[in-house]
């Protein structure tokens, strides 16, 4: 009697057992961006809800409204405590966000981070949109070609203290030396404010008669720059490029203010971070020099062993061919 | 009869002054500060700043304070934004934009005159609850596409001078008038100085308060009209420290922070005081992160000058 009421009481654990294990099977992944509600991240939520579709995972996209340091520890903190399987940042300060980064890996939780890096030592991996050298090259070269490879030009970058943007604009004086014939002549801050870009652009282009060309080094100073240009009735004489969306810069390609700029694909970025998460989940490892093919996106991204760096690809240039064809 | 005695201790004269020497420092070492086009750029740039400043100021005069403005700004753009991407008449737009200033500087007012809520609290409420009620409006997108029959009033000039200039301009005049000549504008000054005796002398204080309220908010609701006119762009972030630049240019403008003295040109010249040296920032090529160190220093050697004079 003690002996059959121990085996089904057995019987039945086991069960519910491997319920509970069916039932766990589905992989909860969150991703933080550094805010949410701009169009960058807005297309970061949709390729990961794309992939977390197509491989039958959950995925939680929560993050601070603004670009705020201690709102994005607290939502990381949250997601600790509902028990992800896998937590991606775009962190707004590498700094500050490694403990409560360093408290989910003791949790057993993997780390990764996303867009922008973190501290190394913490997190599992890094999926990079593309390699900052590549990234500044590019810039400098699309601006080299638009301004004819010659004349004046400018930087309006975004925060002073945004280690990618001054990463970028480190590499894109490196490429510089390849174009003697063009010369910067300042470089100017206006946040993440496209009003605050129009103006500083308004009057770079006052002081300095003979500028032929700009670089808007984020999202929002890129159209605040052409918006100036336009304004300005410089169109044809100030050529604008530099880092932003299509559905921004899209009415400046078509009025002739920007040629080309450049970025990457977010909806395949945010595809990748979840994809990346469930094959490391799953026991997977990622090996130095393999390019994957993954079915849902449309480059084949490569591992960089030393950095623990999954790169999603080459940096994309967009111009009036190819502008029409995005909606982020 | 002209009392100049009384002018030169003013402080909007000070400011005058500092404003008259940055313009000659500035026209010396740069070729094109005093150009047309530079001129014109800083009076656009200036705009949004003194039509919301002409409200600030009379909140200060009132001793009170709001720095939900930025906030106010933010929505009314994200409304208007949304209006006139659905089609709407650009005339429509232009007392939607109003509308949603006057209804949160209604709300405000309300709880500063009824409530008996210390402004700073009221407004620093507002400002986080309307910034996120704007975050649910906009859905968390961007709005970009602004139809341009509205552009007119941020681009559009009238014998070489910006639109919105005028405007700016008529407004400072309006209120200047107001301020001085009429009862209600005469009582906030009154509340100002002295709450207690201002209601012992017979003026309804919660009236002049939720009236004083209620206009920032309207001006304001202006002021993101022409933003939205002028950038064509509305962000979830639009807005965001705009509250500082206004009580900047009001408190430079010699309006005390304790009430009841203050006046709407010198906001108006506060407000040019600052556009003046970020302008000139640039054309300079002074590098751009001591820009904020140029204008922190100039800020404080400007009130301490007219410290100093006021006690000598």
């Amino acid at each position: 009697m003690r002996f059959k009421s121990l085996l089904v009481f057995l019987l039945i654990a086991t069960v519910l057992f491997a319920f509970s294990g069916l039932a766990q099977s589905k992989y909860k992944i969150a991703f933080v961006p550094k805010l949410i509600g701009i169009p960058y991240f807005n297309a970061m939520e949709e390729g990961g809800k794309k992939a977390a579709q197509d491989l039958d995972v959950e995925f939680i996209y929560t993050g601070p409204v603004t670009a705020d340091v201690a709102k994005q520890i607290e939502v990381v903190d949250n997601l600790i405590t509902q028990g992800v399987d896998a937590i991606a940042v775009a962190p707004n300060d590498p700094a500050a966000i490694t403990p409560v980064l360093k408290k989910a890996k003791e949790r057993g939780i993997l780390v990764l981070t996303s867009d922008t890096d973190g501290a190394q030592e913490v997190r599992d991996l890094f999926v990079n949109q593309a390699l900052q050298d590549q990234i500044g090259y590019t810039i400098m070269d699309e601006l080299a070609k638009a301004m004819n490879y010659e004349g004046e030009f400018a930087i309006v970058s975004c925060g002073p203290t945004a280690w990618n943007l001054n990463t970028w604009i480190l590499y894109e004086l490196q490429r510089l030396a390849e174009y003697p014939k063009m010369k910067l002549v300042t470089i100017r801050y206006a946040e993440e404010d496209v009003q605050l870009a129009i103006n500083v652009t308004l009057d770079l282009i006052n002081a300095f008669p003979n500028l032929k060309g700009i670089i808007g080094q984020c999202s929002t100073s890129a159209p605040g720059a052409a918006e100036a240009v336009t304004q300005a009735g410089k169109i044809g004489e100030i050529v604008v490029t530099g880092l932003s969306v299509p559905s921004m810069m899209r009415p400046y390609v078509k009025n002739g203010a920007v040629k080309s700029f450049v970025l990457w694909d977010p909806v395949d970025l945010g595809y990748l971070t979840v994809w990346a998460a469930k094959y490391l989940l799953d026991g997977n490892t990622f090996e130095e020099g393999v390019e994957y093919e993954i079915p849902g996106i449309s480059t084949k991204p490569w591992y960089i062993a030393k950095d623990k760096m999954l790169v999603l690809g080459p940096p994309k240039v967009f111009d009036a061919s190819n502008v029409d064809d995005y909606d982020f | 009869m002209i009392h100049w005695e009384t002018i030169v201790k003013r402080r909007e004269f000070s400011v005058l002054i500092l404003i008259g020497a940055l313009v000659v420092v500035f026209s010396i070492f740069t070729e094109r500060f005093l150009s047309i086009n530079n001129i014109s750029n800083l009076l656009l740039q200036t705009a949004g700043i003194v039509t919301a400043s002409i409200g600030m100021t009379m909140v200060i005069i009132t001793a009170g304070i709001d720095v939900s403005v930025g906030s106010t700004m933010g929505m009314a753009c994200a409304v208007s934004g949304l209006a006139l991407t659905a089609g709407l008449p650009a005339l429509l737009v232009f007392i939607v934009a109003i509308a949603v200033g006057l209804i949160i500087g209604l709300f405000n007012g309300a709880l500063i005159a009824y409530g008996e809520i210390p402004p700073i609290i009221v407004t620093l409420g507002t400002m986080n609850l309307v910034r996120a009620l704007m975050y649910q409006v906009l859905g968390g997108r961007w709005i970009s596409g602004i139809p341009p029959t509205i552009r007119f009033i941020g681009l559009g000039k009238m014998l070489g001078i910006p639109i919105s200039t005028w405007i700016a301009g008529f407004l400072i005049i309006a209120f200047t008038y107001f301020l001085n000549m009429r009862p209600l504008g005469r009582y906030i000054y009154a509340v100002g100085n002295n709450q207690e005796a201002a209601r012992i002398s017979g003026i309804n204080l919660k009236t002049t308060l939720v009236f004083v309220y209620a206009l920032t908010g309207a001006l304001v609701g202006f002021a993101g009209l022409i933003y939205v006119a002028r950038t064509g762009i509305v962000q979830t972030n639009t807005g965001m420290g705009f509250e500082l630049d206004v009580i900047a240019a009001v408190v430079l403008g010699g309006t005390s922070i304790l009430g009841g003295r203050g006046t709407v040109v010198g906001s108006l010249l506060g407000a040019l005081l600052v556009g003046i040296i970020k302008n000139g920032m640039i054309l300079l090529n002074v590098p751009a992160l001591s820009e904020g160190l140029v204008i922190g220093v100039l800020i404080i050697v400007s009130v301490l000058l007219d410290l100093l004079r006021s006690k000598r």
